[in-house]
């Protein structure tokens, strides 16, 4: 038991004193939750900063400053075609920080969108989606279909003429898929044009159904790359591989 | 000792005690192959961090997210502009038939993404950038064949007022779906594997490599039909040079 109350309070969350050597800095990783995504070793090759660009962490970085400061919009916004545009424009004006909050809600959102995309790159470029890692490729394809369908749906609800006609267009090519695209439209639009219907079920989609899925398959990816023996490299010298 | 070396070729805080016959669990695993997470790949990412909020911070300190005017379904935007990934989508249409366009070839790009693994699937070129020397060779040949054959196909198209290409294919004595359809999209199709086969036979590239080159085509092919939507298409879709004044004005 430590002697001093920071010391206590420190060892009370996380049981080790500050970690200076290899066992403790284990410890760290282990016995925390959010550091636990990480494994307690990983091979040199992973920490090349050329090899990954870091573009998965950015994506993941990038999701979370948009769950934050979309949770914060959220406090100041009413998906309804009375108020949802006077309500963007009041953020602008007289909200404390809420242009700020916009900005970066609205950048973070585009650069998500190249983060992931170019993660995706990255990981075809080095031939990352090769067997263990197939089905691992497909839940990153399945995770950038979603982005951009959350910076899609994101897309309409300022309301304004720019995001009006932007998701008509986007819809609009939704339509024309065989069989089902009048049907996907019409349950995108709830109708045949962009109006109220539209602009609540943009929203829930946003702030509720999307996030959710993408989080879980983030989970889910973030697992898979550790059960596929972390992230990829090329075989050992010694013919580690299968 | 020779046996240590030949064994294990780099330098060992252990000695070699015993070969045995038998299956190990360490699998593509060497023990001096690793670094501790902790500090080295937490410092990293926190630096990482770091310098991506700086840099959302301060674009969002000197550039405004955009507004337009108040949503008014009687008067259209002119250019109405999906948002900016999908304005590759948004050129083809303006040359294929919407099925095509706006379904069935990003269908296709994700279901061929999707199958990629199950037929590329040896380790070989795993953890390398385009796998070998050969893969850049094949990311060279097709991304420079991509760069001079859409902007220029693109550029006959700006000239033209139908915005044919070479022929007309509206003009086709053929149901649209066909002849602005299906003949575009096979033709795609064509192109890239007819790059695939020059990867193979010109280059000798592996299966692999010349996926790598057939790739950097779709992705370089996409960036480009995004970028004219962006930068080079204005009233009425027509195409303008990006800093022409009258680009975006209404006519």
């Amino acid at each position: 038991m430590s002697r001093t109350l920071p010391g206590r309070i420190w060892r009370s969350i996380y049981r080790q004193p500050f970690a200076d050597e290899e066992r403790e800095g284990a410890r760290v990783i282990n016995d925390s939750l959010l550091m636990h995504l990480h494994p307690v070793k990983l091979r040199r090759h992973g920490l090349s900063i050329t090899y990954t660009f870091g573009l998965g962490g950015i994506s993941f970085l990038l999701f979370i400053v948009l769950t934050v400061t979309g949770v914060l919009l959220m406090f100041q916004y009413l998906p309804t075609t009375e108020q949802a545009y006077a309500d963007i424009q009041r953020l602008s004006g007289e909200v404390f920080l809420g242009q700020l909050l916009r900005n970066m809600h609205r950048w973070a959102a585009h650069a998500m969108v190249l983060a992931v995309f170019l993660h995706m790159c990255r990981a075809f470029f080095t031939g990352s989606y090769k067997p263990p890692r197939s089905f691992n490729w497909a839940v990153g394809v399945g995770l950038l279909v979603l982005t951009l369908l959350l910076s899609f749906t994101g897309y309409l609800l300022p309301w304004d003429q720019l995001a009006f006609w932007a998701i008509t267009v986007g819809t609009n090519i939704a339509g024309y898929a065989p069989l089902v695209g009048r049907a996907l439209r019409s349950f995108l639009l709830d109708g045949i044009v962009v109006g109220q219907g539209a602009l609540l079920r943009f929203y829930v989609l946003h702030v509720v159904v999307l996030p959710l899925v993408l989080a879980l398959l983030v989970g889910l990816h973030f697992w898979r790359v550790r059960k596929d023996g972390g992230i990829s490299g090329p075989p050992l010298p010694g013919g580690g591989h299968e | 000792m020779s046996e240590d070396k030949k064994v294990f070729p780099t330098d060992r805080t252990f000695t070699l005690v015993e070969v045995v016959e038998g299956t190990s669990p360490l699998i593509a695993k060497e023990p001096d192959d690793t670094v501790p997470t902790y500090p080295h790949l937490l410092l990293t990412e926190a630096v990482a961090a770091l310098f991506v909020l700086l840099g959302l911070l301060i674009a969002s300190i000197f550039f405004n997210a955009p507004l337009g005017e108040l949503a008014n379904p009687l008067v259209a935007e002119n250019p109405a502009k999906a948002p900016w990934y999908f304005l590759g989508l948004q050129e083809l249409l303006l040359h294929m038939h919407p099925v095509f366009a706006g379904v069935i070839i990003p269908a296709t790009v994700l279901l061929g993404l999707l199958a990629v693994p199950y037929f590329d699937f040896g380790p070989k070129g795993e953890g390398v950038w385009f796998s070998s020397r050969r893969g850049v060779g094949c990311a060279l040949l097709c991304g420079g064949t991509t760069l001079v054959a859409i902007p220029f196909a693109l550029y006959l198209s700006g000239a033209n007022p139908t915005n044919a290409i070479v022929v007309d294919l509206k003009t086709l004595a053929l149901p649209q779906l066909i002849s602005t359809g299906l003949i575009p999209y096979a033709a795609m199709l064509l192109s890239l594997t007819l790059l695939y086969v020059l990867c193979r036979r010109l280059l000798g590239a592996s299966r692999r490599e010349a996926l790598v080159g057939v790739f950097t085509a779709l992705v370089l092919g996409m960036v480009i039909l995004t970028l004219t939507g962006l930068y080079f298409r204005g009233v009425g879709w027509k195409f303008f040079w990006p800093w022409d004044p009258t680009r975006l004005l209404h006519g």
